[in-house]
């Protein structure tokens, strides 16, 4: 038996395994995609700017204004050791707002997209044409340039299954990246 | 986590100390064996259950969010990190504190990256960099960057952990334990510990490594809050007390208290020399923040549980944990100054590791007398020691996992190795690893080699962070891009540490002696910084965004759709 070792989307053999590599890749024109994407990039952003910078301020703070780092605020805790443990609860906070902003926004669109896209490649071509007309009705502006379906004969279902086995057929077959 | 470094034990510098007596030595000898029984049997339940690769790899995937980000905390906080900063807050005040927290901070990245990686990832960071490139080059350069960072990692530990052990059981040179030198202590404990990770990750995989991760973190989180809480309630729980009485006994009075003891010193009549010294605290901090999410042995991780949501429940877990275990390490380090003295913990080791059994001995005799001081001491003793293996563990098994699955598999193996013949290749390869790591631990084990640590993350973020983000988040990056990258960004950290006076030329100004790799008079430094991130990181990026741009191969957009899908919904993921 022979076993491929590849991620999931990469097995199964020859021009199946290349149309497989790509078999998600129509979902990226899907407006719901755009705005999951843009969603997610627009939070990275914000949290990476957010965190580096606040840290970065601190370490700057810490090599070049040390005057201000020694400032005794209460007892024997300076303005450092505050902004030291301001840079923990800065972490926690930021965690968790990137966390619950994720679980309440990101995670159902992620869902809804991930169902569906799986559907749509493990669906046979005869039932996918309904599938897509129906779809189509709803989704009228989703392009999907047939790159879901699994090439030649063998039905999506199949290759699915395969793939999920981690079978990837009897003979060898040819990765696409030695083309 | 630096200052687990070979260079705690000069020959004298431990006479005198009477930190332990013989039955405490047996005490803490007992309990070492006690943990090494626990987890020999944990090894060998997971050899029983380990059958396939997934198994192997990522523990079958089916540990719970908070059980990997226990084990994930436990991965990150090294005997380096427990002993190591507790010991430069002990010595330096307020610095040891300002450098844990970039390694907390650390992990907002992890946080952002960890669902896209775990999503479009099987086992390795080369999965996830080599869907939508030529698979062999990028998996090569994957695993020679895997496995460097892993095993200067490794090597920092292993010597940290011989000179350490001999520490923790209290031999001290001229004095023999089971008939041992404080020399031959030190390569027997190296070798030790380097066989039993051999067999935790050889015969225990990701299954028995996740749980002895798991119980040290554990047992080292109990022993920290044991002893935090009797430091504070020695002080009546008020902060501002036990930092004033750190400050008194520290002789360094309220500079203590602020930053500039250690990084970024200021040299009076030598403003060049201050601003580099101040630039190059700035590089370690770079590089603490921008590393961790390029680790091999925290991203291996990520893919031990189910889906992407439990990967961002452990990262979080994980960000909770060390977090407070780092405001914990605060209380423990300037209780040790305030309650041990900093005298008694140059005399112990000048680096100051031994400051949190110091001051778990200290807090001891308050609560229970001489034998409550022995048992306390013992126990972190003991912890100390669970923690030293169960990282070298997760170093080894993140390197191996990318030889076998990376290069064996994908490159010799054009992807289609058979699957009982990939993990025989991963279960050879931690054996070599080992190997190696104990044979030049053995070799440089009285070496000062604590700049390892920084140099890893160093590495790690100048060459592995760049190709996950780019791979992730730009169209265009291609083959080139990312070979480019990771052996740019690997390869400047190298050189430049080579040339900076961490391997040649700095001495000590009082007594002349050589603070570098290399003895004193040998001086071939010109880059004058220690830790290179600062210059290495922006250069990776740069090579990684050139070899794109001078690459001939069009970048393929159809797959990078593809992988934006998978990473963002978790589409077709295992």
């Amino acid at each position: 038996m022979v076993w491929d070792s590849g991620p999931p989307e990469r097995r199964g053999s020859g021009r199946v395994r290349q149309k497989q590599a790509r078999r998600y890749a129509a979902l990226a024109q899907d407006e719901r995609f755009r705005l999951l994407r843009s969603r997610f990039r627009w939070l990275a952003v914000s949290i990476v700017s957010t965190f580096l910078g606040w840290y970065l301020l601190y370490v700057l703070l810490s090599a070049f204004a040390r005057g201000l780092m020694g400032q005794r605020v209460l007892g024997n805790i300076n303005v450092g050791l505050i902004l030291g443990v301001l840079q923990f609860v800065s972490t926690f906070l930021l965690a968790w707002a990137y966390t619950s902003y994720a679980r309440k926004i990101l995670d159902p669109l992620a869902r809804e997209l991930r169902e569906e896209a799986e559907q749509a490649a493990g669906v046979p071509f005869a039932r996918r044409a309904v599938h897509d007309a129906a779809e189509g009705a709803v989704e009228g502006a989703r392009a999907r340039p047939g790159s879901g379906a699994p090439a030649g004969h063998e039905s999506g279902a199949v290759a699915e299954q395969r793939a999920r086995e981690g079978w990837s057929g009897a003979v060898r077959p040819d990765p696409g990246w030695l083309r | 986590m630096a200052a687990v470094s070979a260079a705690v034990a000069p020959a004298g510098a431990l006479a005198g100390s009477a930190a332990e007596s013989m039955g405490g030595r047996v005490l803490t000898f007992a309990m070492f064996v006690v943990f090494i029984g626990i987890t020999l049997a944990i090894t060998i339940w997971a050899r029983v259950n380990t059958k396939s690769a997934d198994d192997f790899y990522a523990g079958g995937r089916v540990f719970s969010g908070p059980q990997n980000g226990i084990a994930l905390a436990g991965d990150y906080m090294s005997a380096a990190s427990f002993l190591g900063i507790a010991g430069i807050i002990a010595l330096s005040g307020y610095d040891g504190f300002l450098y844990s927290i970039g390694f907390l901070v650390a992990w907002l990245l992890t946080l952002l990256l960890v669902e896209l990686m775990r999503n479009a990832g099987r086992f390795t960071m080369a999965d996830v960099l080599s869907y939508r490139m030529r698979q062999p080059p990028v998996r090569s350069a994957a695993a020679v960057s895997t496995v460097t960072v892993s095993v200067f990692y490794l090597l920092a530990q292993m010597v940290g952990a011989g000179a350490l052990v001999g520490l923790l059981l209290g031999i001290h040179p001229g004095e023999t334990f089971l008939g041992m030198s404080a020399g031959t202590a030190k390569t027997v404990t190296i070798i030790a510990v380097g066989a039993l990770m051999i067999v935790y990750v050889m015969f225990g995989g990701m299954k028995g490594t996740t749980w002895v991760q798991i119980v040290k973190a554990v047992l080292l989180l109990g022993g920290a809050a044991v002893l935090t809480v009797l430091v504070l309630a020695k002080f009546g729980f008020n902060l501002s007390a036990l930092l004033g009485s750190a400050a008194d006994a520290s002789g360094k009075d309220q500079a203590f208290l602020e930053p500039g003891l250690k990084y970024g010193k200021e040299i009076a009549g030598d403003p060049g020399q201050t601003l580099v010294n101040k630039l190059d605290f700035i590089s370690l901090a770079l590089a603490l923040v921008l590393g961790t999410a390029g680790l091999p042995h925290i991203v291996t991780r990520f893919f031990t549980v189910p889906d992407a949501r439990a990967a961002r429940t452990s990262v979080n877990w994980a960000i909770g944990l060390v977090g407070v275990f780092y405001l914990m390490t605060l209380a423990l380090g300037f209780g040790a100054t305030a309650l041990v003295g900093r005298a008694a913990i140059v005399a112990q080791d000048p680096a100051g590791n031994t400051a949190a059994p110091q001051l778990a001995q200290a807090v001891g005799e308050f609560v229970g007398g001489r034998v409550g001081g022995e048992i306390l001491l013992a126990f972190i003793a003991a912890v100390a020691f669970a923690t030293i293996l169960a990282v070298v563990s997760g170093l080894v098994l993140a390197s191996s996992t990318s030889l076998a699955h990376d290069f064996f598999g994908h490159v010799l193996m054009l992807g289609r190795p058979r699957e009982s013949q990939e993990v025989a290749v991963a279960r050879f390869s931690a054996l070599f690893i080992g190997t190696l790591a104990v044979i030049l631990a053995v070799i440089a084990k009285n070496m000062n080699v604590a700049f390892l640590v920084a140099l890893a993350f160093a590495m790690a973020a100048a060459a592995n962070l760049p190709a996950i983000v780019l791979s992730l988040f730009w169209k265009r990056f291609n083959t080139a891009g990312v070979v480019a990258g990771i052996y740019g960004g690997l390869l400047s950290s190298l050189v430049l540490v080579f040339f900076s006076p961490v391997v040649s030329g700095k001495v000590d100004p009082v007594t002349g002696a050589s603070l570098s790799l290399f003895p004193a008079g040998v001086d071939f430094h010109w880059f004058p910084m220690e830790n290179p991130g600062l210059v290495s990181i922006p250069f990776g990026f740069l090579c990684a965004v050139l070899g794109t741009l001078f690459g001939r191969e069009k970048a393929d957009d159809e797959r990078y759709d593809d992988l934006s899908v998978r990473s963002l919904t978790g589409a077709g993921s295992v």
